[in-house]
């Protein structure tokens, strides 16, 4: 990605990091983002000489891990930091450093009769991966799952605000 | 060097813990709705203007992609998708590979990519979102 290909969008100032606050300062885009795809842009296009009404659409973010977690509001720590597998995943604590572990849990990814998941002496010692991926929600789901949460708190308050299922279903 | 272009950018005022935006409905607002924390800086006798504590500069993307559409040179490259054409036997970048088919399927038009950076001192996160736009007569 050259520079010439990168529009800066906002500047948001420090110096401590928004972190799950992020939402509120992307208020204005995501408002832009809406009138173009709603209620559209005129323009002009210089090189067929006419108006055209633009649309435009958000197609994906790219991020990092810790970004991700601030932009998609599922913490990307501990146990359940997956945000893929979310609370099906198979992470287990490690018994002397006492972290969260995703070792070898790619393995239920595998087509069923792949000979990896058989491998009983390379991976988990003694132990045959029987499990079929976790599944994928769709669009209208995921909404469904939010929408129960009702209103999200933004500010100093937002790390205290707890909802039922904390640290078990959801983070 | 952007303003005299037409295309600056919009100081909006927030609330520094990132309760608030003092934006459209809440303008006028001097105090956070959430936390209570005062809008702006105390003031002193030597600055005696009202001075937010913090400031989010917003540099809105609509004109910025009408101002693509009017330059000939990068008109021509925001319509890329739509009017290049792979010939037989010559090895070239497809126009339009399984994603861009699909959404110039549903926007019945040529695309473009822009992206959005935002980079983050503390943690230096970098986050950017692309945006396909599409074009509809």
């Amino acid at each position: 990605m050259r520079p010439e290909f990168m529009f800066l969008s906002m500047v948001i100032p420090g110096p401590s990091s928004p972190g799950r606050n992020i939402d509120v300062c992307l208020r204005p885009l995501i408002d832009e983002l809406t009138q173009l795809w709603s209620s559209r842009a005129l323009t002009y296009d210089i090189s067929r000489k006419q108006n055209f009404v633009m649309r435009a659409a958000l197609m994906w973010t790219i991020n990092d891990f810790p970004a991700y977690g601030m932009v998609s509001g599922w913490s990307t720590h501990g146990k359940l930091a997956c945000p893929y597998c979310m609370e099906n995943n198979k992470a287990f604590t490690l018994t002397n450093g006492g972290k969260a572990s995703f070792f070898y849990c790619h393995r239920r990814f595998l087509p069923p009769n792949h000979r990896y998941r058989k491998n009983i002496k390379d991976f988990f010692v003694g132990r045959v991966e029987k499990d079929v991926a976790p599944p994928c929600l769709s669009g209208e789901e995921l909404l469904d799952v939010v929408s129960e949460y009702g209103d999200i708190v933004f500010g100093l308050q937002s790390g205290k605000q707890k909802f039922p299922g904390f640290g078990l279903t959801h983070n | 060097m952007m303003k005299p272009l037409g295309l600056g950018y919009q100081k909006i005022d927030m609330c520094p813990n990132f309760c608030m935006l003092y934006y459209l409905e809440n303008a006028e607002l001097t105090k956070c709705m959430t936390c209570g924390h005062s809008r702006y800086k105390p003031r002193t006798r030597r600055v005696k203007t009202l001075v937010a504590y913090k400031k989010l500069r917003y540099f809105p993307i609509i004109p910025r992609l009408q101002r693509l559409f009017m330059s000939p040179r990068t008109a021509e490259h925001m319509t890329w998708h739509q009017s290049h054409h792979a010939v037989d036997g010559v090895m070239v970048k497809p126009g339009n590979t399984l994603t861009v088919c699909i959404l110039t399927f549903q926007l019945n038009q040529g695309t473009c990519i822009l992206s959005y950076v935002q980079t983050d001192s503390t943690h230096s996160s970098r986050l950017l979102l692309l945006i396909l736009v599409g074009r509809s007569y």
